[in-house]
C-alpha cells in the first residue's frame, strides 16, 4: 500500500513510523492494527479515513474572472467588451497585477491591469474597494463609468479603501485598475451602509491642477529655490515656501514632462480612466501626481487644493473616524471659534511630549507625583510631565491615558496628520498626577493650584495659568479638604471638568462629584447612555465616550473615541492613535468646548458656564425631558455653546442660526430589520421649523412622525419587504426646514432567493491542530447548485482544522487578505475535529470578508497570512 | 490571520512527534508536577473585543493567534513567530474592567503541569484602595508561550492562592 499526499509518496515502513510518532503525540491516538498482520485479523481496525463535506459560497459572493491562479476558472475581463456581469448586493474577490509584478501565475508576466465589471446600481449606492496590499506600493484605483464606458468619476488615493456613491439609478461599469504594484481586492456593493466615503475622488471639491505640498528638508535641504523644486517634480511654483507648504500647479507644464518627471508615463497611458471633459482630465492627472509625489521620499506629503465648505472640516487623516465632533456640531462651533488663547490643563499620567500631533499644542507643565514608588520615572516631584508609561502592564506598555486624552482637547489640526482636536488653536498644560498605582488627592490638588496660577508644591507658576481643568479620573470617596480645594481653585476662575466613572453605578466618583466640578457622562455615537457611564444627580453634562461593542456606522472599527495614543515603555515608546472608551475620554470633550467658550469670551466664569448649562440652551435634551440622573442636561453642544459665549459678552452679539439635526445620518435595515427611528432636532439656536419629510422608496419606506408642531422630535422609519424581488434598496429620506435641507441615506436588502454565490477556485486544506502545519489538501469541485464538494482520504487519526479558500494571487497559500475564507464549523470559531472514522457531513461556508488586516504605515509589502494549499501546479503559467 | 503557514513535508512533522516534548508524557500520566519554561509573548491594558470576557485559553495554531492579535484595540504590531511544532500560548484576559490599574504580572516564567492540569501562577492586580483612577474602560491581557506539551485542563492562581480563572485544551 501507497500512502501519498503532498506530492509525496511514502512507502509503508515511512506511514508506519509516522503513526507510531502521532500516536505518542497525545493529540492523535489513531493507533490500532497494522493492515500488513500476518492475517490472522480478517478485519483489520482502519488507521487512516476519509472526510467530506459541502462548502457553500457566503451567499452574494462573485469572483473575479482572471485571478493568477492558473488552476481557477478563466474568463478575461480586460476592457469593455469583457466586462463581467456581477449582481447586486455583491462582495467580489479579485486580483489584478501590473506586467512582472506579484507571485508567478497567470498574469504574472503580461500583466493584468483592470478588471472591468457591469453592474446594476441603485441611487445612493456605495461600491467600496479593498486593496489587500498597503494601497501605495500596491495601489489600486476604482474607476466608475457609464454604460457606454464615459469616465462619471474615480477614486484614486493611497489608502486601502477606495469608494465611491452613485447619484442615479442604472446601469454602470465599474473598473479596478492596478497604479503600481499588485494586489488582492473584495469589491462590495450594497454590503454596507458607510456614514462618510473614503477615498481621493474626482469628484471631490478642489482646484484642477493645484497640488499643496511641502518636501522634506532631511532629503531635500532647503535653497534650491522654489521654482528649481518645483521643475524637480515636472510642476510650476505658484505660491509658498521651501520651508512650508507650497503651492504648486500643472498649468503651463507640459504634461509629458511631469509624467517623466514623476515616473508616471507608463501608469498614466495603460490607464482607462480617461476623458475627453479638459476639466475632469486635469483632475485626473492632478490625483494622479499627488500620489506620484506621496510617493517620493524628498516630500513629505501631497494634496489637492481642496475647496472647502464654509464648516471647517480638517484635513487630518483620521479626521473622517472621528464621528463623536459631528455629534457635538464642532464643525459649526470651529467657524465661530477655535480656541486660541486659551489653555487647557490635562491633569493625568502625562503627555507623550514628542507625540508628532501633539507638537506645538503644549505648553509648560509639572510632574506632580510626589511618590518615587508611584512616579515610575525615578524620583517624586519635577518639572517634567512626559508620560514615561504608568507600568499598567507589567512589562509591557504603558496605559499613556493622558496622551488620548491630550490630543482629544487639542491635537494639532489641519494639518494632514493624525487626528483633529476639539479646541485645537488652544494649549494643553500637561500635570502629571497618575503613576502605576494612581493618583493621591494631595498631588491632584497640587496640580490643580499650580494650573490656577496659585501657590504649590513646586514653587512655580506657569507663565499663563488655565482656563479649564480636565480631570479624567477618579474614585468614591468625599473629601472635605479637597472640597476646599476645589473651592479655592474655582475662585480664580478655573473651570473643573471631570469624568464621571465607569463602574455604571449611581455610587458618586471624585472629583467629578464635588460642588463646582462639572461631571460628565458617557454616550455612544447613537447617543444613548454608554453602559459603564455612571450615573446620578451629580451628573451634569453627557459628551462622547465611545461604545466599543458597537460599529453602528459601519465604518469596520468598534466606535470608539480616536485619539493620540502610544504603546512601549521607557525608551522604547511608539507614538500612535487609537480607539478608546470610558468617561475618560467623554469629559475632554466637555473640557474642549469649555475652551472654545471661554475664547469667545474670557469674561465667563465657571459660575456663567454653569448657569448656561442649567439654563438647557447649550445642550442636547437627551432622555428624560429636562435634566436628568444619565444625561445631566445632555449632550453638549459645541455650537450652541460657543454661540451662547459669545452673546454673553459685550462683542457684537452673534444671531444663533438653526441648525437642522437629524440622528442617525443614515439607516441600515440590512436583510432583517423592519424598523428604525430618526431624531430631528435644532442643533443651533432661533427657531427651526421642520417640514413632513419626503422620501422616494416607492412604497417600501414609511415615515410616521412623532413629533410637536414644528416637526422636531422622533420619526419612525419602516420598511414592508413584501412583494418585492431580492436585491438592495436605497431610499433617501429628505428633511425641508427654514435651516435649509438634510438627506438620510436608507439601505434595504431583500435576499431570500439570493442565488448561490460564486468564490471561484476554492482548495481545502486538513491542518494538524497540534502542529498548525498543513497535513494534506484538495482542490473542492463545485457543483451545478453552487455548492462545492470536497474529499480527502488518507487522513490519520488525529485531531484537525479544516480550511477553504481561493488563491487568488497565486502565491500557495489560500485564505491571504482579500481571498475567499471558510473553516469547519465557522472562521470565527474553527473546531477542532477529533478524527477517529470517516466522515461525511464537514459543511461549513466559505466567502470573502471586507476587514482586509489593515497594514502598519512602514510595511509595503501585502500582508502575509493564510495556509499553505500543497498543490502542485504549472507556475508561470501565462495565458 | 496574519501569520505565515509554512508547508512541511509530512516525514518532519513525524521526527517532531517523536520528540520527548510532544509524545506521550511519563510525568503527566504519574501525576507528579512538571515545571515548564513559560515566556510572555504578549502583553497589554487595551487588549480590545479579544479579552471583554475574563478567560483561559489554549491557543495551538497560528490561526488562532492571529484570531487574538487582530482583535487587539492598540496594535502590538506583527503576530509574534511561533513555532506550534514545539510551542503553544496561553490566552488570559481578565475581562473588561472600569478602570486603569488592572494587570496581569507573569514574572516568574515559569507554568506547572500536575497530571492532565497546566497551572498558570501569576500576579492578579487590581488598584490599591484609596487611590484615584484614569477612568478609561481597559480589558487587561497576556500571552504566553509554552512547550506543546499535552495536558486537558488549565487553571490561572493568582498570588494569594486564589483560582481566577479555568479552562480546557
Amino acid at each position: 500500500m501507497l500512502f501519498r499526499s503532498l506530492g509525496v509518496t511514502f512507502n509503508r515502513s515511512w506511514l508506519l513510523l509516522l503513526l507510531l510518532a502521532l500516536a505518542g503525540c497525545g493529540g492523535g491516538g489513531g493507533g490500532g492494527n497494522d493492515d500488513d498482520d500476518d492475517g490472522s485479523n480478517p478485519e483489520p481496525t482502519p488507521t487512516t479515513f476519509t472526510l467530506s463535506g459541502a462548502i457553500e459560497a457566503a451567499d452574494g459572493s462573485a469572483v473575479d474572472g482572471d485571478v493568477n491562479d492558473p488552476i481557477a476558472e478563466y474568463t478575461a475581463n480586460d476592457d469593455i467588451s469583457q466586462a463581467q456581469l456581477i449582481p447586486n448586493p455583491v462582495t467580489l474577490g479579485g486580483y489584478v497585477n501590473r506586467p512582472g509584478a506579484g507571485p508567478s501565475g497567470a498574469s504574472q508576466a503580461a500583466g493584468d491591469i483592470q478588471d472591468w465589471y457591469r453592474i446594476s446600481l441603485v441611487a445612493g449606492q456605495t461600491i467600496t474597494l479593498f486593496i489587500a496590499g498597503d494601497g501605495s506600493v500596491n495601489d489600486l484605483d476604482l474607476g466608475l463609468f457609464d454604460a457606454q464606458g464615459n469616465l462619471l468619476n474615480a477614486s484614486a488615493s493611497q489608502g486601502q479603501t477606495e469608494s465611491l456613491t452613485v447619484d442615479q439609478s442604472g446601469e454602470y461599469l465599474l473598473v479596478v485598475e492596478v497604479f503600481s504594484g499588485a494586489s488582492n481586492y473584495v469589491l462590495t456593493v450594497g454590503q454596507t451602509s458607510l456614514s462618510s466615503a473614503v477615498g481621493m475622488r474626482l469628484s471631490d471639491s478642489f482646484v484642477p491642477g493645484e497640488v499643496v505640498a511641502r518636501f522634506n528638508p532631511e532629503i531635500a535641504p532647503t535653497g534650491l529655490g522654489l521654482a528649481a523644486r518645483a521643475t524637480a517634480v515636472g510642476l510650476a511654483a505658484k505660491n509658498g515656501a521651501e520651508d512650508r507648504n507650497m503651492l504648486l500647479s500643472l498649468e503651463g507644464v507640459q504634461r509629458a514632462a511631469t509624467y517623466q518627471a514623476l515616473a508616471l508615463m507608463s501608469s498614466a497611458t495603460d490607464s482607462v480612466l480617461q476623458t475627453t471633459d479638459p476639466k475632469l482630465q486635469l483632475k485626473l492627472d492632478t490625483l494622479r501626481v499627488v500620489k506620484a509625489m506621496n510617493r517620493r521620499d524628498d516630500v513629505l506629503a501631497a494634496a489637492p487644493n481642496y475647496l472647502r465648505q464654509p464648516y471647517l472640516v480638517p484635513n487630518d487623516e483620521l479626521y473622517p473616524a472621528q464621528w463623536h465632533y459631528p455629534l457635538l456640531n464642532l464643525p459649526q462651533a470651529w467657524d465661530l471659534n477655535t480656541g486660541s488663547g486659551t489653555v487647557v490643563a490635562v491633569i493625568d499620567t502625562g503627555v507623550l511630549l514628542s507625540h508628532p500631533d501633539l507638537q506645538g499644542q503644549l505648553v509648560a507643565g509639572f510632574d506632580f507625583i510626589s511618590d518615587p514608588t508611584n512616579a515610575n520615572d525615578g524620583d517624586g516631584i519635577d518639572s517634567d510631565p512626559d508620560d514615561p508609561g504608568d507600568n499598567s502592564t507589567p512589562g509591557g506598555s504603558g496605559s499613556f491615558h493622558g496622551t488620548h486624552v491630550a490630543g482629544t482637547v487639542a491635537a494639532a489640526t489641519d494639518n494632514t496628520l493624525g487626528v483633529a482636536g476639539v479646541a485645537f488653536n488652544g494649549r494643553i498644560m500637561p500635570l502629571r498626577v497618575l503613576g502605576q498605582l494612581g493618583g493621591t488627592d494631595y498631588d491632584i490638588e497640587q496640580a490643580l493650584r499650580f494650573a490656577a496660577g496659585l501657590s504649590n508644591d513646586s514653587g512655580t507658576l506657569p507663565a499663563q495659568r488655565a482656563d479649564v481643568a480636565n480631570m479624567s479620573l477618579g474614585a468614591p470617596g468625599f473629601s472635605e479638604t479637597f472640597q476646599t480645594a476645589v473651592n479655592e481653585v474655582r475662585a480664580t476662575g478655573l473651570v473643573l471638568v471631570a469624568a464621571a466613572g465607569n463602574d455604571a453605578s449611581a455610587v458618586p466618583s471624585y472629583p467629578a462629584s464635588y460642588s463646582g466640578v462639572i461631571s460628565v457622562s458617557a454616550v455612544g455615537l447613537d447617543k444613548a447612555f454608554a453602559p459603564y457611564s455612571n450615573f446620578g444627580a451629580f451628573v451634569d453634562v453627557a459628551a462622547p465616550g465611545g461604545n466599543t461593542a458597537q460599529d453602528i456606522n459601519g465604518d469596520g472599527q468598534p466606535d470608539g473615541v480616536l485619539s493620540t495614543l502610544a504603546s512601549g515603555s521607557g525608551s522604547n515608546i511608539t507614538p500612535g492613535y487609537g480607539l478608546l472608551q470610558g468617561t475618560s475620554m467623554a469629559a475632554p470633550h466637555m473640557a474642549g468646548v469649555v475652551a472654545l467658550m471661554r475664547s469667545a469670551n474670557p469674561d465667563l466664569t465657571p459660575q456663567d458656564i454653569d448657569n448656561l448649562l442649567s439654563s438647557g440652551t447649550i445642550t442636547e435634551d437627551l432622555g428624560a425631558s429636562g435634566r436628568d440622573d444619565y444625561f445631566g442636561q445632555g449632550l453638549i453642544n459645541a455650537y450652541q455653546a460657543v454661540v451662547a459665549a459669545i452673546n454673553a459678552g459685550n462683542g457684537t452679539p452673534v444671531e444663533p442660526q438653526p441648525i437642522l439635526t437629524v440622528s442617525p445620518v443614515s439607516l441600515n435595515f440590512g436583510v432583517s430589520m423592519t424598523r428604525l427611528s430618526l431624531t430631528v432636532t435644532n442643533g443651533g439656536g432661533g427657531t427651526l421649523t421642520v417640514a413632513v419629510p419626503s422620501e422616494d422608496s416607492g412604497g417600501w419606506l414609511t415615515i410616521t412622525p412623532e413629533v410637536d408642531g414644528s416637526g422636531l422630535g422622533s420619526y419612525a422609519a419602516t420598511v414592508d419587504r413584501s412583494g418585492l424581488a431580492d436585491g438592495v434598496y436605497t431610499a433617501t429620506i429628505t428633511f425641508d426646514s427654514n435651516a435649509g435641507s438634510t438627506r438620510v441615506s436608507v439601505i434595504m436588502q431583500v435576499s431570500n432567493t439570493l442565488s448561490a454565490g460564486d468564490v471561484g477556485q476554492l482548495y481545502v486544506v486538513i491542518l494538524d491542530t497540534g502542529t498548525g502545519e498543513t497535513l494534506t489538501s484538495t482542490t473542492a469541485t463545485r457543483q451545478e447548485d453552487g455548492r462545492y464538494t470536497y474529499q480527502v482520504s488518507d487522513i490519520p487519526a488525529g485531531t484537525y482544522e479544516i480550511f477553504a479558500g481561493t488563491d487568488s494571487n497565486n502565491d500557495g497559500y489560500i485564505c491571504d487578505a482579500g481571498e475567499a475564507c471558510g473553516a469547519y464549523l465557522t472562521l470565527d470559531e474553527p473546531a477542532d475535529l477529533v478524527v477517529g472514522g470517516d466522515r461525511t457531513d464537514l459543511d461549513f461556508t466559505s466567502g470573502f470578508a471586507d476587514n482586509l488586516p489593515a497594514l502598519g504605515a512602514s510595511s509595503a509589502d501585502q500582508p502575509e497570512s493564510g495556509f499553505a494549499r500543497g498543490i502542485d501546479q504549472t507556475k508561470g503559467l501565462a495565458r | 490571520m496574519t501569520g505565515r503557514r509554512r508547508l512541511w513535508p509530512l516525514v518532519l512533522a513525524c521526527l517532531v512527534g517523536c520528540t520527548p516534548s510532544q509524545g506521550a508524557d511519563p510525568d503527566g500520566a504519574s501525576g507528579q508536577q512538571t515545571t515548564l519554561r513559560a515566556d510572555v509573548l504578549f502583553s497589554d491594558t487595551y487588549c480590545g473585543s479579544a479579552a471583554v470576557y475574563p478567560k483561559v485559553a489554549w491557543l495551538g495554531s497560528t490561526a488562532a493567534l492571529n484570531q487574538v492579535f487582530d482583535r487587539f484595540d492598540r496594535s502590538p504590531g506583527a503576530t509574534p513567530a511561533v513555532d506550534f511544532s514545539r510551542q503553544a500560548v496561553l490566552f488570559i484576559a481578565m475581562g473588561q474592567r472600569p478602570t486603569a490599574g488592572y494587570a496581569l504580572d507573569f514574572a516568574n516564567g515559569r507554568v506547572q503541569r500536575q497530571g492532565e492540569t497546566l497551572e498558570v501562577r501569576l500576579g492578579w492586580r487590581e488598584p490599591p484602595a484609596g487611590y484615584r483612577l484614569a477612568q478609561v474602560v481597559t480589558t487587561p491581557c497576556l500571552l504566553i508561550e509554552i512547550p506543546a506539551v499535552s495536558f486537558s485542563a488549565l487553571r490561572v492562581v493568582d498570588q494569594s492562592g486564589q483560582v481566577r480563572l479555568t479552562g480546557r485544551r
